[in-house]
């Protein structure tokens, strides 16, 4: 058979929406991975990121539910567009660069609002996406619009954003960007944030739609 | 006239026990006079019934028989009165077979899907669970609440004694433009269960291709459909046989 006969069979093919009609449950992380973060806390970051991917593949549901996508800075890059948990690997991240935060959180935000057009354009129902911001420092950029995007975005209920301080973090920065409490890492426990996103993720996924979750507290993790 | 396509093909626990499906699935347009008819049907035998593929065998083979011999009435209304009708026919086949050879009912155990549509109007109807997907133009709809028995894991068959009581059957004024019938092994992919509707996207994918294929590549559909039901992405979901018949109306 010839190339051109074979591409014209008739095939019935199924994109990963078409195939999966469980509601989608976006997680936005929004990663910091300026050169401050080099060394113990990158490291720490990393096997925190696989502790979650191990965490959500460990649950059925939450693998048919839960989508993840990753932008990291300095400088901003999508390091992992919203995927599938089923189909997520942890990246391995490395720290260089600056702290561009303000540009990072509206490109990541600009992501999740693509994300949810194509899950409309499929008919496929979402939760209220999380946003996750991880970052030891200060933005090096202006930050402003940032924080109305995101004052917007909680006001519409168009996601929960989150903001985590790690040592060395302006947690007064924090504090205006974020409408929630800024929550301010314990050393460098990483792997117990994760755990707690994860944990998070499922009861989120398991609720009905429409509803609030109520969640656990972070104190094995963070202060308030 | 309606475009068509079904296919019913093993899960992967069942090729690994005994390599046997256990679905079955028809579809048939045919014409009363003048009138042109769509009849589709859907059996899955029960895992544990020894004779399931038979039962669900011998279930699509005697409403096809039923459905021909009813385009040779003058007359006959779309009714609840048609499908019990039609359910008895598909029991008396398997009843038949059970004392003929020696077995009982209960040995045949399988659901049975049927659907029937004209310019009448859609007649959807099922015992056991499965689904059965209707567009008759505006949009597209679970024809039938989905059934189970008392307990999560327990579904009604055909062959239960009391199976006329676990019919249920519901009337659509208009013509199925488009419709699915199928097993549940497809039911996770097909249906969001909190809602109850049609995942539309699914159905999508197989009614685009039926509703622009050209005559002269009708032959691979069925083939398309068996490769799809047998491809990773669904035996990724589903380890369960999984039996599909598709029909889009084409003018």
């Amino acid at each position: 058979m010839s190339e051109s006969e074979d591409f014209d069979q008739i095939r019935f093919a199924c994109n990963d929406f078409a195939m999966n009609a469980e509601p989608r449950c976006p997680c936005l992380l929004l990663l910091d991975v300026s050169g401050s973060m080099n060394g113990k806390p990158i490291d720490e970051l990393n096997a925190g990121l696989d502790q979650f991917r191990d965490e959500l593949a460990g649950d059925s549901l939450a693998m048919r539910r839960v989508e993840v996508g990753i932008v990291t800075f300095g400088p901003i890059e999508t390091v992992t567009p919203f995927t599938a948990a089923a189909a997520f690997s942890a990246p391995h991240l490395q720290a260089r660069g600056d702290t561009p935060m303000g540009a990072a959180i509206l490109q990541g935000l600009e992501m999740l609002e693509a994300r949810k057009a194509e899950y409309k354009a499929n008919g496929v129902p979402f939760y209220r996406p999380w946003v996750f911001l991880i970052t030891d420092g200060a933005p090096t950029d202006e930050w402003k619009r940032a924080a109305d995007k995101i004052r917007e975005g909680e006001d519409g209920k168009k996601f929960a954003f989150f903001a985590v301080g790690v040592e060395g973090a302006r947690m007064d920065i924090l504090q205006e960007l974020s409408v929630r409490e800024p929550l301010k890492l314990y050393g460098l426990r990483f792997r117990e944030l994760f755990q707690w996103l994860s944990a998070s993720m499922k009861s989120v996924s398991q609720s009905a739609l429409g509803t609030e979750v109520k969640l656990t507290s972070p104190a094995g993790w963070a202060s308030v | 006239m309606w475009e068509t396509v079904s296919a019913a093909v093993i899960g992967t626990s069942h090729r690994d026990l005994n390599g046997v499906c256990q679905d079955r699935c028809a579809v048939l347009c045919t014409q009363q006079g003048d009138r042109q008819w769509l009849a589709m049907f859907v059996a899955d035998g029960a895992g544990s019934a020894p004779m399931a593929e038979v039962g669900a065998e011998l279930a699509v083979t005697a409403a096809l028989s039923f459905v021909e011999s009813l385009m040779g009435r003058v007359e006959f209304g779309l009714s609840d009165n048609l499908a019990v009708e039609l359910v008895k026919d598909v029991r008396s086949s398997i009843y038949l077979e059970a004392s003929r050879s020696g077995h009982s009912a209960r040995d045949y155990a399988c659901t049975f899907l049927g659907l029937l549509s004209s310019e009448l109007g859609t007649l959807a109807f099922q015992v056991g669970d499965g689904g059965i997907v209707i567009d008759s133009g505006d949009s597209m709809f679970v024809a039938i609440k989905p059934m189970s028995g008392i307990y999560a894991n327990m579904t009604h068959f055909v062959t239960e004694e009391d199976a006329i009581d676990h019919l249920v059957c519901e009337f659509f004024p208009n013509i199925a433009q488009r419709a699915a019938v199928f097993s549940d092994g497809i039911q996770r992919l097909a249906i969001n269960m909190d809602s109850n509707t049609p995942h539309e996207p699914f159905f999508s994918s197989f009614f685009d291709v039926l509703a622009t294929i050209k005559p002269e590549k009708r032959n691979q559909l069925q083939g398309a459909l068996e490769s799809f039901l047998d491809s990773d992405q669904v035996n990724e979901r589903t380890d369960d046989d999984k039996a599909l018949a598709l029909a889009v109306l084409r003018v």
